[in-house]
C-alpha cells in the first residue's frame, strides 16, 4: 500500500512536471505579445508581439490597449476651442482632457447664426466662421445651445433680413444685426431694388442658387439675390419691392418640393426639390439658368425620397438560407442618385432597414438601412441550455430538425449564415474554421435493431436510412454557413456532404434513396434565388438595428473555444436522446447500424467559365472576393490595391495533376516509400520492412504539382465514388489521418477486415482534369496491419474535461468523455483497483472501425464531484465481443489511469459596483466608468456589464488575473441608470450577477454658501461642494481670476479687519460662478 | 460752360459753340500736357515701373502669384493625401493610396483618431511644403532685381496658413527695401487669400472621423440631407472604408481611409 501510494506520488509528480513543460513555453508564448503604443505596421496601440512594436515605443506586457494608460483616449483641443476631439494624448499637440466624449461646455454644439445662413458648430468655430465673414465683434450673440442639428439647418433667417445700404452707395441683403456691424443703413424687409431706397440696383430675370438654401432666387442687377424665383412676377414690380417669405412664395404647398418646375423656385430638399445649375442637367426653366432638382430616386419602379436609404438583397435572406456569393447591400438615394455599398463581403455585415409608416397616408412615410455587424458566431455558440436566449435574438433563431420519433432536437443557428474566406491566409487555419463550423452539423444515427421472429429488424431510427434523414440534416448544415449542398448566387449547385456508413452495415436500398436529388435542388434551394421585397431585416428603430450588430464577448470566447477546442467533427451529441441508445452496441446478435451525414464546406463548381460574369452585374453591382471565388474553382479576383478588382480564370494548361506520395515517416514505427520506378506505387511498412503495429495512427501526405482535390478509396471506384482525401479543398498538399484497427478483432466480430489494403487515389485539378490519367491508373499505396492476436490493453488517448480542470463550486457531478486507442469497455472508481473490481461502468457506444475522433473510441461516464480535491482511477477493457466466447482473451488495463478534478473552495462574488451615486456633469452628457470588483474563485474573472438587461451584456476590459474589471469611457446622458453585472470564473464556469444603480445630474449651478462664521479675525466660509473661492474689498463686479484665493475643496478662510466688507465669489469644478458674488460679508 | 434749362425744365451741359479751332487746339494741347504731367508725377510718387525699370510685375505681385501656385499645389496634395502633404500611413485601393485618418489593427474596437487637430495639422503642412519654395520665389526675385543692378535689403519671413471658410489665407510678411541710385522702395505684406472649399471639406471629415472612432459608423445620408452642398461616397474594401468628400460647387474631393471595427473576414 506504502509503495502504492509513493507510485502515485511519483505518478502525480511526472504529470506536473509533463504540466509544466508544456504549459510555461506556452504561456511565455501568449505573454510575449502586448499593447504596443507604435506598431511597426503603423497606427497606433494594437495588440501585437513586443517584436513588432516600433523602437522606443511603449508596450505593455500582456494586456489589451484598453487597460494601459498611455492608449487612454482624453479630448484634444485647440487653443480657440473650435476642434473638440476624442484622441490619445501622444497625438495631440495641444490641449488634453483625460473625457474621451468631451464632455466640456466649449464643445457642445449648437446653431451659429451667420447672417443669412446658419451652421451648427460650438462657439469657438462659430467665433471663427464669424469673424471670417468679416462680421459682428460681438462674436457670441450669433449662438445659439440647445438646437438639434436639424432645427438649425432648417432655421428660415430671411424673416429678420432686409435689405443694407453702404456708405458707398451699395446694397446688400442683411440681418439688422450684420448690417449694424457693418456700419450700414438696414431696412427691414425690403429688398434692394426696392424703388423707394434708390439704390441703382434693378430687376432681372437671371437666377441664382444660395449657399446653404434650398431655393432659386432671382438676381437683381447688383449681384444680390432677391425674392424666390417665380417665372410669372418677373415683371411684378410688387415682387421687387419686399422681401416675400418662403411660405408666401410660389409653390409653398407642393408635395414634392417644387423639383423639376420650371416656373417655381421654391425648392425644398426634405420634399424633393434643391437649386441646382439647369444647363449641366440639360434643362430649361422659363427664366434664368437654375431650377428645383428633383431629389427623388426611382428604382425598379419605386419612389424613394432624398435622403432615403433601402437594402437590397440577392435572393432569399434569413432563416439560414442566405446563398454561397450572395451579400446584403445598401442603397442610398441621394440629390436624384442611388448608390450602392456593399456591407460587408462574406455576409461580415448584414443590412437592416427600418420603415416608418405615415397613418395620414397609410403608406410608407421614409425608409432608413444600416450595415451591421453579423453576429452568426454568437448563434452557433448558444448551447441547447440558451435556446430562450437564441430566440429573443434577431440574428439567431432556433431550428428544430425531426428525423424520427427519437431522434428529433433544437439548435440554435444563424438567420443570416456568414461566408468562408476559404483562401483567406494562412489557408489552412480558415480551411479548418470552416470545417469545425459546418462540423457541428455532423450528426451520427443509430439504427436500432433487434430480434423480431427471429428476425434482425430496424426497430428505430430507421429515417436514417433514407432521403428524410440527409434532407433534415443538409438544412440544418446549410444554416451553418456555407455548407453542404448549397446553391450559388448564379444558380450552380455543389455537393458538399457525404454519407458514411459502418462497414458491412450499408443498407440495401440504393444510393440514391438516401443522397438528395434534382427534387431538392429544385424544390428547395432554386426557390432561394428569388428575392422577394418584403423579405428585409426589420430594425423598429436605431437601437434595435445597433443591437443586431451587437456581438456578445462570452459568445465570441466560446466560439473561439468550440473551433479550437475538441468539437470539431464530432458535430452535434445526441445519443442520449436516442432511448435505445444507452445499449453497448456490437457483440449481439443483431447490431446496431450507424450511419453518419457529415456535413462539409462549400466547393464551388468547377473551372472558371462563369467568372467573368462577377464583372458584368447587370445593376452594376461592383465584384468582390467573395462573389468571384464562389462562381469557380478556377476564378480568382485580381489585386484590388493595384486593380480594379477584376474576376479572371486561370489558364488552363488542359494537364492532370500530377500526383506523389510524400515518402518518409508517417508515424511512430511506419515509413512510406516508394516501390518501382512509376512514381505512382508505393508501400507503408514498418521500420524493419513488416506490417504496422495494430491500433497505431500513420498521416499519409501527398501533393500535387497544382491546385487540386483528391479522392481516395479502397477499392478502384470512379472518381466521384471515391471519399474526399484529407480537407476536401482545392490545395498542393493533401494528407489523410487513419487509425489502424486491429483486423483481427474485426474478423473475430464476424466482419470482413482485411490485413492487407491498398489506399487508391486520384487528385482532380481546378479544371476537373484528373490524375493520374487513365480508369484503371491510381496513385496507389499498399499497407499491411500485423495481424497477430491481439494482446494489448486500450491505451488512453484524451479526456473532455481535461485532467486538473476546475469545475463550478455548485457542481455536484460531472460529465466526461474518455478516448481509447480501440474500442474498449472502461470503469471508473474512487479506489485503485482492478478493472473487474471497479463499479462504475462508463457507456461505451462506439462501434468497431468508426470511432468518434480518429483513432479514439469513446466511453462516456457521470462522476461525482465532492469537496475541493477529487481523483478518479479508471480502466479499460478491450475485446468486448469476446466476452462470452473467449474472456481470457480481453486485455485489460493493469494500472489506473489517474483522473482529477477540483473545485475552488469560495464562489465567485461581486464585491463592489461603482458608480452606486449621483455624478455631476457641467453639459448634458458624462463620462461614466463602470468599475467592478469580484473575489473567490479562481484566479481568473472576467465581468460583463449591460445598462439594458442581463440579456445584452457587454464585456469590460480585463487586466489579467486582477479581480478588478472596468469599463471606460461610457457616454451617457443626464438621467438615472440602472446597471446589470455579470461576472465570470473562468476556471471553473461559475457565474455571479449584480446589480447597482447612479444618477447622472446636470450641474449648471454655482456653489452655494452653507455656512458662514468668524472665529477672532478668522472668516470661514463653507460651501456646498468643492469650489475654489476668491473675494475683493471693492466690489462684486470683478473677474473671478482677479480675485484673492481664499482655497479650495469646501471650507475656505480669510484673515479679516473688522468692519470690512469681503466680496466673496466661488467656482465649482465645472466653472460654475456666478455673476455677482457668492456672499458679502461684513468682518466684525 | 453753362447750364441751361431744357424744354422738360432739366439741366444740361452744353459747350459754347462760338469758340474758334485754335482755340479749341489751344484747349487739347493744355489738357495733353495736363495727362501726361499727372501721368509723369502719379509714375514719381508710386515709383514701380521707372524704379525697376524693365524687371517684371511688381513684386508684391510677383511674390503673392508664385506664392499661390506653390500653395495651391500643396493644397492639391493635401486633397489627394487625406490632409498630409505626404501619406505618413495608408492603405492602398484600386492603384491609389489613401491616407488613414482613423485606424484600429485590432478587430471589433473602435479606431483611434490619428490626426485629432486634422485643420492646424494641415496648415502646418502647407507652411512646412511651401515654406522654402516660397523664400525661393524672394530669392528668385531677389536675383532678379540684384542683375538689375539694384540694391536690395531684406528683412526676416513672417509665413501663416489660415484655413477659414471658403478660402485659405496666406499671411506673409517680409520687409524688402529696393534701392537704387536715390530711389529707394518698400514692401513689407504679401498677403493673399485662395477661395477654396477646404475648411468644410475638413470640418466635414472631423465629423465622419470623430463618429467612426466612438460609433463605427457615420450617418452620411443624413449629414448629405443636411449639408447638401457636399457629396459624400463610401467604399467598403475588407475591413477598410475610403471615404471621399465632393465639394459639389466647385468639384474638388477629399479622400481619407478609416479601419475601425474591424471584423475577421469569413469564420
Amino acid at each position: 500500500m506504502k509503495l502504492e501510494n509513493e507510485m502515485k506520488n511519483i505518478g502525480r509528480l511526472i504529470v506536473i512536471i509533463c504540466f509544466l513543460f508544456l504549459i510555461v513555453p506556452l504561456v511565455n508564448a501568449l505573454g510575449s505579445s502586448g499593447c504596443c503604443e507604435l506598431p511597426e505596421g503603423g497606427g497606433v496601440c494594437s495588440v501585437i508581439e513586443q517584436s513588432s512594436c516600433a523602437e522606443g515605443s511603449e508596450f505593455s506586457k500582456g494586456v489589451g490597449c484598453e487597460e494601459t494608460t498611455f492608449c487612454q483616449e482624453g479630448c484634444c483641443f485647440d487653443d480657440d476651442e473650435t476642434t473638440f476631439k476624442e484622441s490619445l494624448e501622444s497625438l495631440c499637440s495641444l490641449n488634453w482632457e483625460p473625457d474621451a466624449n468631451c464632455n466640456l461646455p466649449a464643445a457642445e454644439f449648437g446653431c451659429c447664426y451667420l447672417g443669412s445662413t446658419v451652421i451648427y458648430s460650438n462657439k469657438g468655430t462659430c467665433v471663427v466662421e464669424t469673424k471670417a465673414r468679416g462680421l459682428a465683434d460681438n462674436l457670441y450673440t450669433g449662438w445659439e445651445n440647445e438646437v438639434s442639428e436639424l432645427e438649425c439647418v432648417t432655421r428660415d433667417l430671411s424673416k429678420d433680413e432686409g435689405s443694407c445700404i453702404f456708405s458707398d452707395g451699395e446694397c446688400e441683403i442683411k440681418t439688422e444685426e450684420d448690417c449694424f456691424d457693418l456700419r450700414g443703413k438696414f431696412t427691414k424687409g425690403y429688398l434692394c431694388t426696392a424703388e423707394g431706397l434708390n439704390t441703382g440696383c434693378e430687376p432681372t430675370t437671371d437666377t441664382t442658387c444660395v449657399s446653404g438654401k434650398d431655393e432659386v432666387y432671382f438676381l437683381d442687377s447688383c449681384g444680390n439675390p432677391a425674392n424666390i424665383y417665380d417665372a410669372s412676377k418677373v415683371n411684378d414690380r410688387d415682387y421687387w419691392e419686399k422681401i416675400v417669405l418662403l411660405e408666401d412664395s410660389c409653390g409653398a404647398d407642393n408635395s414634392s418640393g417644387n423639383g423639376e418646375s420650371l416656373t417655381c423656385g421654391n425648392c425644398n430638399r426634405f420634399r424633393g426639390g434643391l437649386c441646382r445649375d439647369a444647363l449641366s442637367d440639360g434643362v430649361e426653366p422659363d427664366l434664368g439658368n437654375n431650377y428645383c432638382k428633383s431629389t427623388e430616386c426611382i428604382v425598379d419602379g419605386e419612389i424613394y425620397e432624398d435622403g432615403e436609404s433601402w437594402c437590397d438583397y440577392e435572393g432569399k435572406i434569413g432563416e439560414g438560407d442566405d446563398i454561397v456569393g450572395s451579400l446584403h447591400r445598401r442603397i442610398s438615394c441621394n440629390q436624384g442618385v442611388s448608390k450602392i455599398e456593399d456591407c460587408g463581403d462574406f455576409r461580415t455585415k448584414i443590412c437592416v432597414q427600418k420603415t416608418t409608416f405615415d397613418p395620414e397616408v397609410e403608406g410608407v412615410a421614409f425608409r432608413e438601412a444600416e450595415c451591421v455587424k453579423n453576429i452568426a458566431d454568437d448563434c452557433i455558440a448558444y448551447g441547447t441550455d440558451e435556446l430562450d436566449k437564441c430566440r429573443e435574438s434577431k440574428s439567431c433563431f432556433v431550428k428544430h430538425v425531426e428525423i424520427s420519433e427519437f431522434l428529433n432536437f433544437d439548435v440554435c443557428v444563424p438567420q443570416y449564415p456568414k461566408g468562408f474566406n476559404l483562401r483567406a491566409k494562412p489557408e489552412h487555419e480558415e480551411k479548418t474554421k470552416a470545417e469545425s463550423v459546418c462540423g457541428l452539423a455532423t450528426l451520427r444515427c443509430n439504427v436500432i435493431r433487434g430480434k423480431f421472429n427471429l428476425q434482425c429488424k430496424d426497430l428505430a431510427n430507421n429515417e436514417c436510412l433514407t432521403e428524410k434523414f440527409t434532407r433534415e440534416m443538409n438544412d440544418l448544415c446549410r444554416s451553418m454557413g456555407d455548407c453542404g449542398l448549397e446553391i450559388s448566387y448564379v444558380d450552380e449547385v455543389t455537393k458538399n456532404y457525404e454519407i458514411i456508413y459502418q462497414k458491412n452495415h450499408k443498407p440495401s436500398r440504393i444510393w440514391d434513396e438516401i443522397n438528395l436529388g434534382e427534387e431538392y435542388i429544385e424544390n428547395i434551394l432554386r426557390p432561394l434565388l428569388v428575392y422577394k421585397k418584403d423579405q428585409i431585416v426589420r430594425a423598429e428603430d436605431k437601437e434595435v438595428s445597433l443591437e443586431l450588430g451587437r456581438s456578445s464577448a462570452r459568445l465570441r470566447d466560446k466560439f473561439e473555444d468550440m473551433l479550437s477546442g475538441g468539437l470539431k467533427f464530432i458535430g452535434i451529441d445526441l445519443r442520449a436522446r436516442d432511448s435505445y441508445g444507452k445499449k453497448i452496441s456490437g457483440g449481439g446478435s443483431c447490431p446496431n447500424k450507424r450511419v453518419t451525414y457529415k456535413c462539409q464546406p462549400w466547393n464551388p463548381p468547377t473551372g472558371g467559365e462563369r467568372c467573368e460574369e462577377c464583372n458584368k452585374d447587370p445593376l452594376n453591382k461592383p465584384c468582390t472576393e467573395y462573389r468571384c471565388n464562389s462562381l469557380g474553382r478556377a476564378c480568382f479576383i485580381t489585386d484590388r490595391e493595384t486593380t480594379d478588382g477584376e474576376c479572371l480564370f486561370y489558364e488552363d494548361d488542359g494537364i492532370a495533376p500530377i500526383v506523389r506520395a510524400v515518402e518518409g515517416k508517417i508515424g511512430e514505427n511506419a515509413f512510406l516509400n516508394s516501390t518501382g520506378n512509376t512514381g505512382k506505387t508505393f508501400e507503408i511498412t514498418s521500420a524493419s520492412g513488416a506490417c504496422l503495429d495494430t491500433d497505431s495512427d500513420i498521416v499519409i501526405s501527398i501533393t500535387t504539382n497544382e491546385r487540386s482535390l483528391c479522392r481516395y478509396s479502397l477499392e478502384k471506384d470512379t472518381y466521384d465514388d471515391m471519399t474526399k482525401f484529407g480537407s476536401g479543398f482545392d490545395s498542393f498538399e493533401h494528407s489523410l489521418e487513419r487509425h489502424l484497427d486491429n483486423p483481427s478483432n474485426g474478423v473475430s466480430q464476424g466482419l470482413d477486415f482485411s490485413k492487407e489494403f491498398n489506399f487508391y487515389i486520384k487528385c482532380e485539378d481546378i479544371f476537373g482534369h484528373i490524375g493520374p490519367v487513365g480508369i484503371d491508373n491510381f496513385l496507389t499505396i499498399d499497407l499491411c496491419i500485423d495481424e497477430g492476436d491481439d494482446t494489448g490493453a486500450p491505451a488512453f488517448r484524451s479526456v473532455n474535461p481535461s485532467n486538473e480542470t476546475v469545475l463550478g463550486f455548485d457542481a455536484n457531478e460531472t460529465n466526461i468523455k474518455y478516448f481509447t486507442n480501440e474500442l474498449a469497455i472502461c470503469k471508473w472508481d474512487k479506489e485503485d483497483v482492478d478493472f473487474e473490481k471497479m463499479e462504475n461502468l462508463m457507456t461505451c457506444e462506439d462501434i468497431f472501425g468508426q470511432p468518434t475522433l480518429p483513432g479514439q473510441y469513446l466511453c462516456e461516464g457521470t462522476l461525482p464531484v465532492n469537496g475541493t480535491d477529487n481523483y478518479y482511477y479508471i480502466r479499460c477493457i478491450d475485446q468486448l465481443w469476446l466476452e462470452d466466447i473467449e474472456p481470457e482473451s480481453r486485455n485489460a488495463n493493469k494500472e489506473s489511469h489517474i483522473y482529477y478534478l477540483t473545485k475552488p473552495s469560495e464562489k465567485i462574488s461581486i464585491e463592489y459596483i461603482k458608480p452606486f451615486t449621483e455624478i455631476f456633469t457641467p453639459v448634458d452628457k458624462a463620462t461614466v466608468n463602470i468599475i467592478i470588483g469580484t473575489k473567490g474563485g479562481g484566479d481568473i474573472h472576467k465581468c460583463s456589464y449591460s445598462l439594458s438587461g442581463f440579456d445584452n451584456l457587454h464585456a469590460t476590459n480585463e487586466v489579467g488575473n486582477s479581480k478588478t474589471h472596468t469599463k471606460s469611457g461610457i457616454n451617457l446622458y443626464t438621467g438615472i441608470y440602472h446597471v446589470y453585472v455579470e461576472c465570470i470564473d473562468v476556471n471553473s464556469g461559475d457565474t455571479v450577477q449584480g446589480e447597482t444603480e447612479f444618477t447622472i445630474t446636470k450641474d449648471t449651478t454655482s456653489p452655494q454658501i452653507a455656512r458662514v462664521f468668524q472665529e477672532d479675525t478668522t472668516l470661514t466660509v463653507i460651501t456646498n461642494e468643492d469650489a475654489i473661492c476668491k473675494y475683493t474689498t471693492t466690489s462684486c463686479r470683478y473677474n473671478f481670476e482677479d480675485g484673492i484665493d481664499i482655497g479650495s475643496f469646501r471650507t475656505h478662510t480669510i484673515t479679516v479687519t473688522r468692519g470690512d466688507k469681503y466680496y466673496i465669489k466661488c467656482k465649482d469644478e465645472f466653472e460654475n460662478v456666478p455673476s455677482a458674488c457668492s456672499i458679502i460679508v461684513r468682518a466684525v | 460752360m453753362v447750364d441751361k434749362m431744357n424744354e422738360g425744365g432739366q439741366y444740361k451741359h452744353q459747350f459754347i459753340s462760338d469758340i474758334g479751332i485754335r482755340g479749341q487746339i489751344t484747349i487739347y494741347v493744355i489738357v495733353g500736357i495736363v495727362i501726361v504731367v499727372g501721368i509723369v508725377i502719379s509714375l514719381y510718387l508710386v515709383g514701380g515701373p521707372r524704379l525697376l525699370g524693365s524687371t517684371r510685375s511688381s513684386p508684391d505681385i510677383f511674390i503673392q502669384s508664385c506664392a499661390r501656385e506653390v500653395v495651391q499645389d500643396s493644397l492639391e496634395k493635401i486633397y489627394r493625401n487625406g490632409g498630409e502633404t505626404e501619406i505618413s500611413f495608408g492603405m492602398k485601393f484600386n492603384n491609389i493610396e489613401y491616407n488613414y485618418l482613423c485606424h484600429n489593427w485590432d478587430y471589433y474596437l473602435a479606431c483611434y483618431n490619428l490626426h485629432p487637430l486634422l485643420e492646424k495639422q494641415i496648415e502646418n503642412e502647407i507652411r512646412e511644403d511651401t515654406r522654402d519654395i516660397i523664400q525661393g520665389c524672394f530669392d528668385e526675385l531677389i536675383e532678379d532685381l540684384e542683375d538689375k543692378g539694384f540694391k536690395v535689403v531684406v528683412g526676416a519671413t513672417s509665413y501663416s496658413v489660415d484655413l477659414l471658410p471658403g478660402s485659405v489665407d496666406i499671411k506673409l510678411k517680409r520687409d524688402l527695401k529696393i534701392t537704387k541710385s536715390d530711389s529707394s522702395q518698400t514692401y513689407s505684406e504679401f498677403d493673399l487669400r485662395i477661395i477654396d472649399p477646404i475648411y468644410r471639406l475638413v470640418k466635414t471629415t472631423e465629423r465622419i472621423v470623430n463618429s467612426e472612432s466612438s460609433t463605427c459608423r457615420f450617418d452620411r445620408n443624413e449629414y448629405m440631407l443636411f449639408y447638401p452642398d457636399y457629396d459624400i461616397d463610401v467604399i467598403n474594401y475588407e475591413n477598410n472604408k475610403i471615404y471621399i468628400i465632393r465639394d459639389r460647387l466647385s468639384g474638388k474631393e477629399f479622400k481619407f481611409a478609416v479601419r475601425t471595427c474591424a471584423i475577421p473576414l469569413g469564420v
